[in-house]
């Protein structure tokens, strides 16, 4: 086969494809304006990748944060409490500490506790002079001890690992109890629904020195085995996951595809995976010019 | 002459055999129009690049095919099935296959040999000016081209014959 043989033969089947000089005038006014183009397809790329990180990163917060709520407040768990050698009008005070509530609030998960006495003739009913949150008080040797916030409470569990930060308020009650509010300032306890606290050290953070308490903490019970799972749809990238507990069960779901338009294809609105090729279909302005993809085309009837 | 009244008389003059190039290379007409377009567009940008001594129409060659490169590359990306090529991916619904044998055997070339046959016998470019032009060797242009012949030779062994 000869060169020209071959050129002559591909002229003339493809005869009826020119470069018309419609395309030509088309391309000559882009070359004019095609610094600015390109700034807003690059700005619009930036912006829609922004938008869908920030999208998926705060659907994955919902989720964790939906899969551990409320993962307590179904029943009841005591506690053992014993009070640091440390202090001295704490010594061998037993307490029953009772979870009473916990939700999350925001990012953060409030856990609430009731504590009560074991032994009423050592400390009577931990009797409050400020029946008012943020504050500590109790009973030793017949004295009223009040103390300020912040607590913070180290856990030594390995079940625990983003304990550093927790909070504790005291809220003392008209009726001599004392409600002990824990907030745990970690977001990320979804893995932690084999939750077990065996140890917890509480630190008086305005008086470290004397302000040490030991918490003896039973295990808790497994709450997975406590509720029946409400699922939350399987997507693209997780396979589906109890709202409650965060297990996960079966394979991964479907994608879910955006329409393409002539400047993106499928995308699915979960992994931003794409599909298939770009739309044909251009969305000419009034001035010609592709809203989207910025060609110009003299006879703007949407067709091309 | 600036950049852009040179280009735009190379359009006149090879903007049609870019468009059957890249049609040929992507079999679809409405991508060729738009890889044409930004072959011309590349160009601009890089008018500065250009040397005088050198074939207008072997450098926008080059442009063009790595353009229809990237315009493989991307429809092989947005793909899902990553085990499919992207020669395998399905046809533009507007690209008229042609009805001549052996440019329908050439279009039917994986790119690879694709691209050196278009480049070498349609554009008529030297087998150096290939080689640059794809990024490889000339050893690498003419295996390729020894490859392409022989499973076109495969191809039209029924056409060569009756065309006696």
């Amino acid at each position: 086969m000869k060169d020209k043989d071959f050129q002559q033969m591909v002229d003339h089947e493809f005869a009826q494809l020119e470069w018309t000089d419609q395309q030509r005038m088309d391309t000559l006014r882009k070359m004019n304006k095609e610094e600015r183009p390109v700034m807003k397809r690059k700005f619009s790329v930036a912006l829609v990748v922004t938008l869908l990180l920030l999208t998926l990163t705060g659907t994955a917060v919902a989720a964790t944060y939906r899969g551990v709520t409320h993962f307590l407040t179904d029943n009841d768990y005591d506690r053992h409490y014993v009070m640091n050698p440390l202090r001295s009008y704490h010594t061998s005070h037993r307490l029953i500490v009772r979870v009473v509530d916990a939700h999350w609030d925001g990012a953060k998960l409030s856990v609430a506790y009731h504590i009560q006495s074991l032994d009423p003739n050592e400390i009577v009913a931990m009797r409050c002079t400020y029946p008012a949150h943020n504050h500590y008080a109790s009973q030793a040797n017949a004295g009223i001890i009040v103390e300020q916030p912040p607590y913070i409470i180290i856990t030594e569990s390995e079940n625990v690992h983003h304990t550093a930060g927790y909070m504790i308020d005291w809220v003392c009650e008209e009726d001599s109890s004392l409600t002990v509010m824990i907030t745990f300032q970690e977001n990320a306890l979804s893995d932690q629904l084999d939750f077990t606290i065996p140890v917890i050290n509480v630190r008086d953070g305005n008086n470290p020195e004397t302000a040490y308490l030991h918490f003896e903490l039973p295990s808790l019970p497994d709450p997975i085995a406590q509720h029946t799972h409400d699922w939350e749809p399987a997507t693209c990238v997780s396979p589906k996951v109890c709202r409650i507990c965060g297990r996960t069960d079966g394979g991964l779901g479907k994608h879910d595809f955006t329409e393409a338009t002539c400047i993106s294809p499928e995308t699915c609105r979960v992994c931003t995976v794409t599909s298939g090729p770009l739309s044909r279909h251009h969305q000419y302005g009034d001035d010609g010019y592709c809203i989207l993809c910025h060609k110009y085309y003299e006879h703007a009837d949407n067709t091309k | 002459m600036d950049a852009r009244e040179t280009l735009d008389t190379l359009m006149i003059q090879h903007g049609s055999r870019l468009l059957r190039l890249c049609a040929m290379n992507l079999r679809d007409t409405s991508l060729a129009q738009d890889a044409v377009q930004d072959t011309f567009l590349k160009a601009f940008q890089q008018f500065h690049r250009f040397r005088g001594d050198a074939d207008a129409l072997t450098w926008l060659t080059a442009i063009a095919i790595n353009v229809c490169r990237d315009y493989h590359r991307i429809a092989w990306f947005r793909h899902i099935d990553r085990h499919v090529e992207a020669d395998d991916l399905p046809r533009a619904a507007d690209f008229a296959y042609p009805d001549n044998t052996v440019i329908r055997a050439v279009t039917a070339l994986p790119p690879r040999y694709r691209e050196v046959i278009l480049l070498r016998y349609y554009q008529d470019m030297k087998q150096k000016e290939v080689a640059a032009a794809l990024g490889i060797s000339e050893r690498a242009v003419r295996q390729r081209l020894k490859k392409a012949n022989h499973i076109l030779r495969e191809e039209l062994k029924e056409w060569y014959e009756d065309e006696g």
